[in-house]
């Protein structure tokens, strides 16, 4: 893995992307606060949803309740973009970093837990009817879904402790 | 003021958080600080997007029960913030970007009350689309200082 990942590293660390970026002092505390903005927009929109899986506020149906999820699409662009950015800036502070690669797991299953959920649950979500309790999967996607979003959240900040990153 | 900020920070309690070097001490408090503020900011953005037109399918009377759950988000910070402060209390007294920080999130939590008040205690909401310009203002006002408090908030890193 090391022997893939180190030329990958020096190949972006030196790229001339990375070198520009690296001397616009501004960008790392906008791209900071970008993250933390979209941080509060994907956690507080999906951790909505997810709660409405788990049988909360019934009496909002969960089809109504998924029409605020593109707002939380919106939060992810928003944390990939500024991600990204750290990314290219200072790639080996996180390809070298366990933190970050749990990060990258859970934000996997977070994902293909949705995707799971918008592939082939679709029929069944319009089905249930307003104060009908959820599901018992419903209620798994929506658990599993709060718990790998802590999990992103959790290694993300971890970044500097568990491994280097700043 | 300066000598008691010394003090505070140099209690056993707070040393010792600091200095630690087990990921339970100080970077667990932040990853804390940075989870309350994603349930709090973040469920008060739901409700603010359902105001100014998104998913009008929900019933305003659903996040009746969010606002109490947003309360959570801001005990867990205060806690978190309060023994944040502590560990560094000289040098944060003196960044003018942590008083701008904190009047953001004194304000944003004083629209946040109201904005419940406006919604459920008032009788003034009509509980129903459209919903009146008094209610995007709220919801406006609340977006743009959860925005600034989170701003300066992470800022506190790099600035002052």
């Amino acid at each position: 893995m090391k022997a893939f990942l180190v030329p990958l590293v020096k190949w972006v660390s030196a790229s001339h992307l990375s070198m520009y970026l690296k001397t616009l002092v501004w960008i790392w505390p906008l791209c900071e606060t970008l993250h933390f903005i979209g941080l509060a927009m994907l956690v507080g929109v999906a951790g909505f949803f997810d709660l409405r899986l788990l049988g909360f506020w019934k009496r909002a149906p969960i089809s109504a309740c998924k029409e605020f999820m593109p707002w939380a699409m919106g939060g992810f662009a928003l944390n990939l973009a500024s991600g990204l950015v750290f990314l290219t800036m200072f790639p080996a502070q996180y390809a070298y970093n366990i933190s970050w690669w749990l990060k990258m797991l859970f934000l996997f299953i977070a994902g293909a837990n949705a995707l799971f959920f918008e592939t082939a649950m679709g029929s069944r979500m319009v089905a249930l009817k307003p104060g009908e309790d959820s599901p018992v999967v419903f209620k798994a996607i929506g658990a599993i879904s709060l718990v790998a979003w802590f999990f992103v959240l959790y290694f993300g900040r971890m970044l500097p402790f568990l491994g280097e990153a700043y | 003021m300066d000598d008691f900020l010394l003090w505070l920070q140099n209690l056993p309690v707070f040393v010792a958080i600091a200095e630690s070097p087990s990921n339970w001490g100080y970077a667990t408090v932040l990853m804390l600080h940075t989870v309350g503020l994603g349930w709090l900011v973040g469920l008060n953005t739901v409700v603010n997007l359902r105001l100014l037109g998104v998913a009008k399918r929900v019933p305003f009377e659903t996040f009746e029960e969010l606002f109490p759950m947003m309360w959570w988000g801001f005990w867990l910070n205060l806690v978190t913030g309060v023994v944040l402060f502590c560990l560094d209390a000289q040098h944060k007294t003196h960044q003018w970007i942590f008083w701008a920080k904190l009047l953001s999130v004194a304000l944003a939590l004083v629209t946040l009350q109201r904005q419940r008040n406006y919604l459920f205690r008032s009788g003034e909401f009509p509980g129903t689309d459209p919903v009146p310009a008094k209610g995007k203002r709220y919801a406006w006002t609340s977006l743009g200082l959860w925005w600034i408090a989170t701003a300066t908030g992470r800022l506190m890193a790099y600035v002052g």
